[in-house]
């Protein structure tokens, strides 16, 4: 908290731009170093990459050179992320694979570096768009290097376009009120989400799937759904913290979240659930595969190859592919039935169905997403879903989930409905700020003992 | 500059409307000491605050605990005494493990009735300097019951003879007062300076970090010696507590921190069986009598698969006992004297 109170008061004394720029520069490094300071060098790398492939871009029209430059960009970027995320993985798939022939493989004890996926993305988008002559590349070192580092999305996204972000850098920001207001409101949204509901529904989740055995289908579906809201509040509170720390310094980044538990397909859920990876999936692996524009059977594959590297990106386990490919087939599903556009005219207890039917899928999703192997899966899913012994075990309905889920379906309906503007305050209201601090207040009161760290800073 | 002050009588409404719901939640009550020249607890001037849902089992105005209402002859008295699980933490008075027991004596036709002297933090050795202000004062005592758990018998770096009689948390007479009513009443001032504590501690607590913090981890398992180092201040401890009951019978209940949920599964193990089964067997030397009642939670669970700790907001198997605890430490402890209703001979 210091440390964005130290920042934003630089920004609102020092008016001139550049100054600005390599503060915050200087901070992103800072902030980036706090965790480990050795991987500084690494998110240097893979902006030096990218910058200079920008640049080589630039100043050829030369089709294989071109190629060539982005091969490397690709290869420099996916391999440090390859290296750094999946080598053990993969390492460890072979040695189960060559063990029965008495083989061994060993594993290199490698540490993941915070939001690598996060930044390699970033970057790597850059470079394609530059590529593709979407994007004119940039000269300015300074700039990309703030582009690719801004703390405020560095470690858990969303995934900023350089089309969005690096227009904005080009001239000073004005910083008034009402940014800050605006800041101010979502970085406690933000917060609240995090601390108040998703820290309050790990307790629960993680309890419930570490003793996954002994509880009866009840509790097991206070777990689950206690993970649903968790993964949800945990990520987009911090992405709300982060727009809102950049909108108080004068820069805009888009939506990444917008009630995706409203979804009456899975293919609206992925309109709305971490939209900037979504949006990045689909520009620059779907599209490039060949989208929806090579015969309905390849545009299946397409969704499910999308899909399986989606699931991959978020980690390094099998458990993590299943999940992305489960979500592939119900992409090819609800586009074989035309879902999508069906639903979106039909009446209330079709979109209904429709809605009951994606919320089955997307929790069926978490299920294999949380557990650590398909064992613990399956075993969570049986308990869910045995009417037989459904009542046999422990019975625990925890307070945590009582309120606070009720909590976020209640701003998730709404969300849906002419109230929708309810929540949004507005700064010449009064009771602005009495709401805003009493909900900081809340969250100084109710924070859980133990930290809970962020769910995607481990992506 | 009307901005600024709009923001700022937003931050003090704020504050005091969460200090005033927080008063609703929050009760005060004085502190108590024992005074050996007056021979009686006095009021130190300072104040706790006792949160909704602890325990607080009330004083009368002479200072016994407790018990509500005058002593009747024809009643026998049992005082149960412990620490914050007595204290009935978390359980409503008229669900606590006293006044079960009072209730299914009652029920079969006893005269008993059940005083609770129990205080958060307290131990053994607390009690055996509360006892003869206790037993002077209460007739027709008919046995001392004190639930202990393995922390409760030891050492912790203090002597017998030290630190004679503990701070008193002193609570109205009933415990309804607890509530809003005398919230509203008083001037709560104790609750405000929680919040500025609060305040100034949880901004340096209250991390978004750029990194990764590390998980706070939980309580680890405490680090016993041998029960062999313990034996000698447990004899002394015994011997000490025989004394202070004045030949009144005592009656030690053992409550293990089990069953629990861990590592997937319930384990009905005690953790810290083997401490604890020397104590007791030191108690069989002493002729003190004991119960354990590792044996009684773990039937309850095994039956019903629920825990006689925890709560719905605490994780199951942890923590205080909730109702269905109370109920059955009162249901063993009436039962036990039912059954033997003299006390054991030493060994048997």
């Amino acid at each position: 908290m210091l440390f964005i109170a130290v920042t934003m008061a630089f920004l609102y004394v020092v008016r001139n731009n550049r100054a600005r720029k390599l503060f915050l520069l200087v901070a992103s490094y800072y902030f980036y170093a706090y965790w480990d300071w050795r991987f500084c060098g690494l998110l240097l790398i893979i902006t030096a990459v990218n910058f200079l492939a920008g640049l080589g871009l630039k100043r050829t029209d030369h089709r294989g050179k071109r190629t060539a430059l982005l091969v490397v960009s690709l290869v420099c970027s996916l391999g440090m992320l390859g290296f750094f995320k999946y080598f053990n993985f993969f390492v460890d798939s072979f040695q189960a694979m060559v063990a029965p022939l008495g083989l061994h493989v060993h594993t290199l004890r490698i540490i993941l570096p915070v939001g690598i996926s996060f930044y390699t993305f970033q970057s790597l988008s850059y470079t394609i768009d530059v590529y593709r002559r979407q994007l004119k590349a940039t000269d300015d070192f300074w700039d990309f290097a703030l582009f690719v580092s801004f703390f405020p999305q560095l470690v858990a996204g969303p995934i900023v376009r350089a089309s969005d972000f690096l227009p904005q850098l080009e001239s000073a920001r004005s910083l008034t009120r009402s940014r800050l207001f605006l800041g101010f409101r979502q970085f406690t949204y933000g917060l609240v989400k995090k601390v108040l509901i998703a820290d309050h529904l790990a307790m629960v989740s993680d309890f419930v799937f570490q003793n996954m055995g002994v509880f009866d289908g009840w509790t097991t579906w206070v777990g689950v759904l206690s993970y649903t809201g968790q993964i949800y509040c945990d990520f987009s509170g911090y992405t709300d913290m982060a727009i809102g720390t950049a909108r108080a310094m004068g820069y805009d980044f888009c939506k990444n979240f917008d009630h995706p538990y409203t979804a009456t397909t899975v293919t609206t859920f992925w309109h709305k659930w971490h939209i900037s990876l979504s949006t990045w999936l689909r520009d620059y692996l779907y599209i490039p595969l060949g989208g929806n524009r090579k015969g309905r059977v390849r545009t299946y594959v397409n969704q499910l190859v999308t899909m399986v590297l989606g699931g991959l990106w978020h980690g390094a386990a099998w458990t993590f592919v299943f999940w992305g490919g489960f979500h592939g087939l119900a992409l090819a599903f609800d586009k074989r039935l035309n879902l999508h556009k069906r639903l979106k005219t039909a009446a209330l207890p079709w979109r209904f169905l429709g809605w009951a039917h994606t919320m089955l899928i997307v929790v069926v999703g978490w299920v294999f997403f949380r557990s650590q192997s398909f064992q613990a899966a399956w075993t969570c899913l049986t308990k869910m879903f045995d009417v037989v012994h459904f009542n046999e075990g422990v019975h625990w309905i925890a307070l945590q989930f009582l309120v606070c889920v009720p909590v976020l379906a209640f701003t998730h309906a709404i969300s849906v409905t002419r109230w929708k503007n309810l929540l949004a305050l507005r700064a010449n209201r009064w009771y602005t700020p009495v709401i805003l601090f009493a909900l900081v207040w809340l969250v100084l009161l109710f924070q859980p003992k133990e930290f809970a760290p962020f769910i995607y800073f481990q992506f | 500059m009307r901005v600024l002050v709009l923001w700022v009588l937003g931050l003090v409404i704020a504050t005091l409307l969460v200090w005033a719901v927080g008063t609703a939640g929050i009760s005060e009550v004085s502190n108590r000491q024992w005074n050996e020249l007056v021979g009686d607890y006095i009021v130190t001037g300072r104040r706790s605050a006792v949160g909704e849902g602890r325990g607080t089992v009330c004083f009368r105005d002479d200072g016994i605990q407790g018990v509500s209402g005058p002593f009747s002859p024809d009643e026998q008295h049992v005082v149960f005494w412990g620490d914050s699980f007595v204290e009935s933490f978390n359980v409503g008075d008229e669900k606590s493990l006293y006044r079960r027991f009072t209730e299914l004596a009652r029920a079969e036709g006893y005269p008993w009735r059940a005083v609770a002297v129990a205080q958060s933090g307290r131990d053994i050795s607390h009690h055996i300097h509360l006892m003869p202000f206790y037993r002077e004062r209460i007739p027709n005592l008919k046995a001392h019951v004190l639930l202990f758990s393995v922390w409760d018998v030891l050492p912790n770096g203090r002597t017998l003879l030290e630190d004679a009689r503990p701070v008193c948390r002193w609570a109205p007479r009933r415990p309804g007062l607890l509530r809003l009513r005398p919230a509203i009443q008083a001037y709560r001032l104790q609750t405000f300076w929680e919040l500025l504590n609060l305040m100034k501690t949880s901004f340096g607590g209250l991390r978004v970090r750029p990194g990764p913090a590390g998980t706070a981890t939980g309580q680890g398992d405490q680090e016993f010696e041998s029960a062999d180092a313990y034996r000698p201040f447990w004899r002394e401890l015994l011997k000490e507590l025989t004394a202070q009951a004045g030949g009144q019978r005592v009656v030690l209940m053992y409550h293990p921190r089990c069953p629990q949920i861990k590592r997937g599964r319930i384990v009905y193990a005690d953790d810290n069986a083997r401490l604890a089964q020397a104590f007791m067997q030191v108690c069989a030397e002493q002729g003190v009598e004991v119960l354990d009642l590792t044996r009684t939670f773990a039937d309850y669970t095994r039956r019903t698969s629920r825990f006689a700790h925890g709560f719905s907001d605490t994780f199951p198997g942890k923590g205080h006992w909730n109702e269905a605890g109370h109920r059955l430490i009162a249901k063993t402890a009436f039962q036990y004297l039912v059954d033997h209703p003299q006390p054991k001979a030493p060994q048997e």
